[in-house]
């Protein structure tokens, strides 16, 4: 089972390398961003090493029951329910970026918000689906569609119009601190571990997550390819310009004996269903803590009643999301959410470091 | 069971709601095969804005499904040109098949100015893989050509630029996001080929140079075979030696370039540029056999290594960087970029260049 857990750690962290991170850190090239990708994945290794450990201890259980077992109620309450609307948060990002980029690729004809509203319809009818049915249809997607992202990515990096000196020109920027955001939005990328909270429940206990080596050493070279093939492609100064730095990028690319010759169409489409798998996990697991929060367990067998309350929480979070996504503007929305990843990686520290405590004592009698 | 249907029957009714328009039809469209962009007389609508729209046939017939409709209009921005441009067609104008971009040679000067590239960088519909070239005279005239080999209207320039037709080693291809790269970038400066109508057919066998705000020169085609060695990484070449005793042709299929620059002494800076030639002998006025390969290959580098250094000069006389040397030696050295910027100021002028071809002679071709 422990493949479940790669396939969401980098559904993860491929969506935040290519959709919502580069903004942060090519306006950051030049103040540490560099550095930040050495830290960032030595800081989100850490989390998730400390993270899957302590929870394999508790055979088949979620973050919902052991904070209920091992904490009073006036302490389990607000961790459950603040893990999962952070959760909530996270997809619901993702998707007002994904809206903004198809209705202005894509479907220019389309307003983003019905966009937006489809979109979301669509994922709570995945949400709410059970824990091992969320699992098994990530499996299906990410077999289809993240072959090609990796094709996109190695074709960027052997392309002739990849000037490699554009990137060893950035290298001398290596030495500088990173700021805050640059450092956050590096060590977010790994944030996917979270999504472990919930399907801890699914996977055997008996068995440990092996290879976790791996996270680290992929997410830093999604890191580093995310980062510098746009900038082998525009330019030190030249990437800048751009605003959605991968699209504009793969718009760049032409694959001549590919189906189809822009490979940018191609790119979005993936763009769109990896963003949707995203969410799905996100919000799943965001929909499992918050009703878990309040003691509602996940029925045996589901059917539309038992599943009823989580239902109630993903739509109320999609009108949530509907309605921030047609207040934002693009400005917005970036600086929202650079400002988001700021305040999640200290909350999410205090998340594994009150999981870390739980597994070693209980303040329960 | 009753009750599935009926909550398929709701689902089917909601699908009624949904909006049917946003697309329109492939036979209302007109497809932008190529734009051309040129400087008008009128002093206030600057811009002489010309699309090359294809009209759709049911069955490809080469020079007879070529037939396309050429409208063009003078505004103050492209914008309002196209438009203006919109109320002389009947139908919507679909830019995503627009694969190069055409500007006038009057309009040169202009196109480094942000506001003209600009319009292309921010539609989307605009790709950034688009080729890129310099209409000589002018950019409406190359659209205006119809070649007989022609496919489909634009074909033949597309066919040219990507080297998937014919392979000559004097047409540069060139970018639309590679030439934002360039006009942005420090020590890379853009290039754009330039396309001349010849009757009912094009010659591209010039390169024009330029630095960051205007265009410097006109490369000759001899130039220019060398310059897509240099700058695009071509492969394919061909080599003429010729002598009191002996004249001969190598043709050149493979290329592997590298340079570096030495700064040793701070005086007399020299760029090293390492060039390994692989060929067979095409053509050649005497027997191959007389004397051992390299003899030939030895009187070959000669020739060739005078016509990069000749190149290499004419660009720095020019004081353009379009190979890039700047860039490279900002990516060599790690003292600040800003440092490392006027420290090559200073050098470029008195680079002195020291190319060392190696020429390897793999067969004489089909007889002695």
């Amino acid at each position: 089972m422990s493949r479940y857990f790669f396939y969401f750690m980098s559904i993860s962290m491929l969506i935040h390398t290519i959709l919502i991170v580069p903004r942060d850190h090519m306006n950051a090239r030049y103040d540490g961003a560099i550095l930040s990708f050495l830290i960032g994945p030595a800081i989100g290794g850490v989390l998730v090493y400390a993270y899957t450990r302590s929870l394999s201890k508790f055979k088949g259980k979620g973050l919902p029951e052991i904070a209920a077992e091992r904490l009073p109620k006036a302490l389990s309450l607000p961790l459950v329910l603040g893990a999962g609307l952070m959760s909530f948060i996270a997809g619901g990002m993702a998707w007002i970026h994904c809206a903004f980029i198809i209705s202005k690729y894509l479907n220019p004809d389309m307003s983003p918000y019905a966009l937006l509203i489809l979109f979301v319809i669509v994922t709570c009818a995945g949400a709410v689906q059970t824990s091992k049915t969320v699992l098994f249809s990530t499996e299906i997607i990410y077999i289809v569609c993240v072959p090609l992202l990796v094709v996109l990515l190695i074709h960027g990096l052997f392309s002739k119009s990849m000037n490699y000196d554009s990137v060893k020109v950035m290298l001398d920027y290596t030495w500088v601190m990173p700021s805050w955001s640059s450092l956050s939005a590096a060590t977010n990328t790994f944030a996917g571990y979270m999504a472990l909270s919930v399907f801890n429940r699914t996977f055997p206990a008996d068995k440990q997550i092996k290879h976790l080596w791996l996270i680290p050493a992929v997410g830093l070279i999604l890191e580093l390819f995310s980062f510098f093939i746009p900038i082998g492609f525009h330019g030190t100064d030249g990437v800048d310009d751009y605003i959605y730095t991968w699209v504009s990028t793969v718009d760049a690319f032409r694959m001549k004996y590919l189906l189809i010759e822009r490979v940018v169409s191609i790119y979005l489409l993936i763009l769109l269903v990896v963003t949707y798998v995203f969410t799905m996990i996100t919000w799943h697991v965001g929909a499992e803590l918050v009703t878990g929060a309040f003691r509602i367990r996940p029925p045996k067998k589901a059917s539309l009643r038992t599943q009823l309350p989580r239902l109630a929480v993903c739509v109320l979070i999609g009108i949530g999301t509907v309605i921030a996504g047609a207040r934002f503007d693009e400005t917005t929305l970036f600086k929202a959410s650079s400002f988001w990843m700021g305040i999640r990686m200290p909350l999410d520290v205090l998340i594994v470091f009150a999981v870390v405590l739980l597994s070693r004592w209980r303040l329960k009698a | 069971m009753k009750r599935t249907i009926l909550w398929m029957s709701v689902g089917m009714l909601l699908l009624a709601g949904l909006p049917g328009c946003g697309f329109k039809d492939i036979d209302r469209r007109f497809f932008v095969m190529a734009i051309g962009i040129d400087k008008s007389e009128k002093p206030d609508k600057p811009y002489h804005v010309s699309l090359k729209m294809a009209i759709p046939f049911s069955k490809i017939e080469p020079g007879k499904t070529n037939t396309y409709q050429l409208v063009s209009d003078d505004a103050s921005s492209i914008t309002e040109a196209i438009r203006h441009m919109k109320s002389k067609v009947d139908k919507e104008l679909d830019f995503s098949q627009a694969k190069i971009v055409v500007i006038g040679k009057q309009m040169s000067a202009e196109i480094l100015q942000k506001d003209t590239l600009d319009w292309f960088m921010r539609r989307r519909d605009i790709q950034g893989a688009a080729y890129m070239a310099l209409g000589d005279p002018s950019a409406e005239e190359v659209l205006n050509v119809k070649t007989d080999s022609e496919r489909f209207p634009g074909d033949s320039l597309f066919l040219s630029f990507d080297h998937d037709g014919t392979e000559s080693s004097y047409i540069v291809t060139e970018y639309l996001f590679d030439f934002h790269r360039r006009v942005t970038e420090k020590g890379l400066d853009p290039y754009l080929p330039i396309i001349r109508p010849t009757g009912n057919a094009y010659l591209i066998d010039q390169v024009a140079v330029f630095d960051k705000t205007k265009l410097k020169a006109v490369l000759s085609p001899e130039e220019t075979r060398i310059f897509n060695k240099l700058v695009a990484k071509y492969q394919k070449f061909d080599i003429e030696t010729k002598t009191d005793q002996i004249q001969f042709a190598l043709n050149v299929d493979k290329i592997k370039t590298n340079y570096n620059i030495d700064t040793s002494e701070d005086l007399a800076p020299v760029l090293h540029l390492n060039v390994r030639m692989i060929g067979q002998a095409e053509e050649s006025s005497k027997s191959f056999y007389e004397k051992p390969w390299s003899y030939y290959e030895r009187l070959a580098e000669q020739g060739v290594a005078a016509r990069y250094t000749h190149l290499l000069q004419k660009l720095q006389a020019l004081n353009v960087d379009p190979i890039g040397f700047g860039l490279h030696y900002c990516a060599t050295h790690h003292n600040g970029q800003q440092a490392e910027w006027t420290a090559w100021e200073t050098i470029y002028p008195k680079l002195a260049f020291k190319p060392n071809v190696r020429v390897e002679i793999k067969s004489s071709g089909g007889v002695k």
